[in-house]
């Protein structure tokens, strides 16, 4: 089977109202980054918040993915779409969060990126309950909902969730497999 | 790995992520999508994770429950100013030469009065205070070295003490006469030194000249106890007593907190309101 085609919520159109948007905001025009930012909000929050599944924490780091937008603007040359730009500086943004806010917490918790070692979902459910997919992939350990998240969702390649993350290749697919099983379980089918 | 042919259901499973990701050799597919055809688990299981992988590629986008741009734009909007530490700075400083100078420039004045008041007194001690004197300030910058004493308009019924800065010409005039030392004896710092130096010290250099101001008058007020009414002296007291609570506490506080402006502009306040009253006291008229 050949990789999962990118999902139409993830294609930027190469022309759409925020290309001159673009030049203005890195020109330090804040009105044209504001028009930037309502056009992609929605997809830099799903991704935040489907990455660490509390809602409040996802809008910070929204807001904190805006701010650091606005601060490397003038890096971005337009050698990809600035919704990619933005997406993956996102990710960036997201697991750098974690791993400065986490890493005491991290210790107690469910860190077992590329261990190997499958763990318990983080809210099991009660046996012949259903939940709706948002819901499952919330209960899903941290590395598993990272790369289905990515993955799945978002439509990256595993080599490319392999270099964000510091893993191989392997292990995001030993993930994303172990993602999607729990799911299943978790969705009673 | 071996993998043996016909796939059982363990098989299957083994080989089902490498499948999914299109991983699997040809003949690996080719027997797993033949176990899948007989099997019926097997085939749920493919189905049900096909299912799930094409859910997740069409979820819908998520919103934030706020707009977040205010967030944002105040972030970014954040003026940088440079050199902003040493502008702050400037700026404490300022804030504290402008008590600082007002403090200066209030004993000077209330140093003139003095002046004023214990010369009058000591000249004749049966007779009555003068009346507040007026004050006429010929200079920017004042100090007790520059304190015209009220002699020099003696006969006037409204001595007037003149206050002139350094750095105005100081040729005496009718009404103006330069005297140093100070009407104590002790030569005070010139008055440019107040606005030379920084806020801090200039407010703590003003106290011990509030503190030789009150000494005068308490001397003053000493002597015309006989001469004012008892009732008088009583609320005088009382309220030097009140006052002299203020003043203590506000020196404990200062000196468990040196640095703090708020509490030397308190302590400041407390002995310019002191030196006031004591001035009054000794200006009353005697009883009859």
């Amino acid at each position: 089977m050949s990789a999962v085609a990118l999902p139409e919520s993830m294609t930027v159109p190469t022309s759409y109202a925020g290309d001159s948007d673009v030049a203005l905001a890195a020109a330090g025009d804040r009105l044209a980054f504001e028009r930037l930012y309502r056009l992609h909000v929605n997809r830099v929050f799903s991704l935040c918040a489907r990455m660490v599944t509390d809602r409040s924490r996802a809008e910070e780091l929204t807001q904190d993915v805006f701010v650091r937008a606005w601060e490397k603007l003038h890096l971005f040359r337009g050698e990809s779409a600035f919704g990619t730009w933005l997406h993956r500086m996102t990710v960036n943004v997201v697991l750098n969060a974690r791993k400065t806010e986490g890493r005491n917490r991290a210790r107690f918790e469910d860190d077992e990126e590329g261990d190997g070692v499958d763990s318990l979902p983080s809210r099991p459910l009660a046996p012949g309950d259903r939940m709706d997919l948002e819901a499952a992939i919330a209960t899903l350990p941290k590395g598993a909902r990272r790369v289905f998240t990515l993955h799945d969702i978002e439509g990256y390649k595993h080599e490319e969730i392999a270099e964000m993350l510091g893993v191989t290749s392997g292990a995001t697919k030993a993930q994303l497999h172990r993602a999607r099983l729990l799911l299943r379980e978790a969705l009673n089918r | 790995m071996t993998i043996y042919m016909p796939l059982d259901c363990d098989g299957f499973a083994a080989e089902l992520a490498d499948y999914l990701e299109g991983d699997a050799p040809d003949a690996v597919r080719a027997a797993m999508e033949t176990h899948a055809a007989v099997c019926a688990d097997c085939r749920q299981l493919l189905e049900d994770i096909g299912t799930i992988r094409d859910e997740a590629a069409a979820l819908p986008t998520l919103t934030p429950s706020r707009d977040l741009w205010a967030g944002i734009a105040d972030r970014i909007e954040a003026p940088v100013i440079p050199f902003e530490k040493k502008r702050s700075t400037i700026v404490v400083r300022r804030t504290w030469m402008r008590p600082a100078v007002a403090a200066a420039a209030l004993v000077v004045f209330t140093a003139g009065i003095t002046y004023g008041v214990t010369k009058k007194y000591f000249d004749n001690p049966a007779s009555t205070p003068p009346a507040l004197p007026g004050v006429v300030a010929t200079g920017p910058s004042r100090a007790p070295d520059s304190v015209v004493p009220p002699a020099a308009s003696a006969g006037t019924s409204n001595p007037t003490v003149a206050i002139a800065g350094p750095s105005v010409p100081s040729a005496p005039t009718p009404n103006t006469e330069r005297r140093s030392p100070t009407p104590s004896g002790e030569s005070a710092p010139p008055a440019g030194a107040y606005l030379a130096n920084d806020g801090e010290r200039v407010i703590d250099e003003t106290r011990p000249m509030y503190d030789r101001e009150i000494d005068k008058l308490r001397q003053i007020v000493k002597a015309r106890r006989t001469q004012l009414d008892p009732k008088t002296i009583t609320v005088l007291e009382q309220s030097i007593a009140v006052i002299d609570s203020a003043i203590a506490q506000s020196r404990r506080a200062l000196k468990a907190d040196p640095a703090s402006g708020y509490l030397a502009k308190e302590l400041n306040q407390s002995l310019e309101k002191k030196v006031e009253l004591l001035r009054t006291a000794a200006m009353l008229p005697a009883r009859t």
